[in-house]
């Protein structure tokens, strides 16, 4: 636990009710964007997002302090997320947009409008490849790649060594590109 | 931490002479920045210059990773985290000790909470009562009732026993009587 975390832990195991609210302010967004991401399309982000929450709030006898407060949030994020596309995959159902069924593409300020359609294009590629990644290269690739986390950190939150990080990034990348090529892309151009 | 299995494959842990799949997996760290020993590093240098495929699959792991830390993050809707706290709230994972409780006094739904003490308070009282009642029923005595059939014959055997007949006898005149019609028996003896 980061020192300028322990007044808001101490806040929240007093149940000071203001101490929840500021650890959803400070979190959501990111909470949500990584369920989002690990669970996929189909999945209702802010419902997962909202189960995380619950389950960090329920277990905070149980949170010990070793990691960051926001890390040990975040992994029982990623771990509900987890569960849903278990879940789903035991259960399939045809999938509905929700409201956080696709991100929107961002705007490619700057890059010519080729150039901007194919970055645009290519987005969408690696989005639906990274669909058929196969677990557990999937989520350690999203941890790195998405979320910007240092090989400790991906290591913490999935609870692996760092040599088995590397390992995975490794295959899952040379994974991606084959199944980029399957859908007849090229991250490189022509194909 | 766990101390989970390292799971490189040989090739990426044993000092080998350099091929393409250790050339990738030297370069899948360095695209990550992570340290590599200087030697090492040469050798994959080198064998990437002088194989086309293993720089083109690199070039590709670069695009690959840029599409993916461009895919836009998602932002929580309007309202998330006050759902997120009234759900805590109803499902009782929130602590109430704190000196900022109030609050939240007006998210909690009130219904299920002045209901539940009702409740328990009605199934205790009707607990006691089963118990009482079970109590009063085995505590009284039992009525106690005569056959009808043995109350009709009590004068008859009182004089059988007064007799000086033989308890053979007596028990044969007691079976002709319980078979005669003139006392009451019904057709096959049975009253």
């Amino acid at each position: 636990m980061r020192d300028d975390e322990r007044p808001l832990v101490a806040r929240l195991r007093a149940g000071d009710q203001d101490a929840y609210r500021e650890i959803v302010d400070a979190y959501r967004d990111r909470i949500i964007t990584v369920v989002a991401r690990v669970a996929g399309p189909g999945a209702d982000a802010e419902d997962l997002a909202q189960d995380a929450f619950l389950k960090a709030f329920a277990a905070l006898d149980r949170f010990d302090g070793r990691s960051a407060l926001f890390t040990w949030i975040y992994r029982i994020a990623v771990n509900t997320a987890r569960d849903w596309v278990d879940y789903r995959r035991r259960r399939p159902v045809v999938p509905l947009e929700g409201p956080h069924g696709g991100p929107a593409e961002p705007a490619d300020t700057g890059a010519l409008p080729s150039e901007a359609a194919e970055r645009s294009e290519l987005r969408a590629a690696v989005r639906a490849a990274l669909e058929r990644l196969p677990e557990p290269f999937r989520t350690t690739l999203i941890l790195r790649e998405m979320e910007g986390h240092s090989y400790e950190e991906v290591a913490d939150i999935l609870g692996i060594s760092i040599g088995t990080v590397e390992s995975r990034l490794f295959r899952a990348r040379a994974k991606l590109r084959a199944l980029l090529e399957q859908q007849g892309v090229r991250p490189g151009g022509a194909a | 931490m766990s101390a989970e299995r390292d799971e490189r494959p040989a090739h990426e842990t044993r000092p080998e002479p350099m091929d393409e799949a250790r050339c990738l997996f030297v370069f899948s760290l360095l695209l990550d920045g992570r340290p590599v020993d200087p030697a090492l590093e040469r050798a994959a240098r080198d064998w990437a210059a002088s194989h086309p495929e293993c720089e083109r699959a690199i070039e590709d792991w670069r695009r690959q990773s840029r599409a993916l830390s461009e895919q836009p993050p998602l932002t929580a809707s309007a309202g998330f985290t006050g759902r997120v706290l009234a759900a805590a709230a109803r499902q009782g994972v929130l602590r109430e000790t704190g000196a900022a409780a109030p609050a939240l006094a007006g998210l909690a739904p009130a219904p299920v909470e002045t209901l539940r003490p009702f409740a328990r308070q009605l199934a205790l009282a009707a607990g006691i009562a089963l118990l009482l009642s079970l109590f009063v029923t085995l505590a009284r005595p039992a009525e106690l009732r005569a056959d009808a059939a043995i109350a009709r014959h009590r004068h008859a055997v009182d004089g059988f026993r007064a007799s000086p007949f033989a308890a053979d006898d007596i028990a044969a005149g007691l079976r002709a009587r319980l078979a005669d019609a003139e006392f009451g028996a019904r057709p096959g003896g049975r009253r």
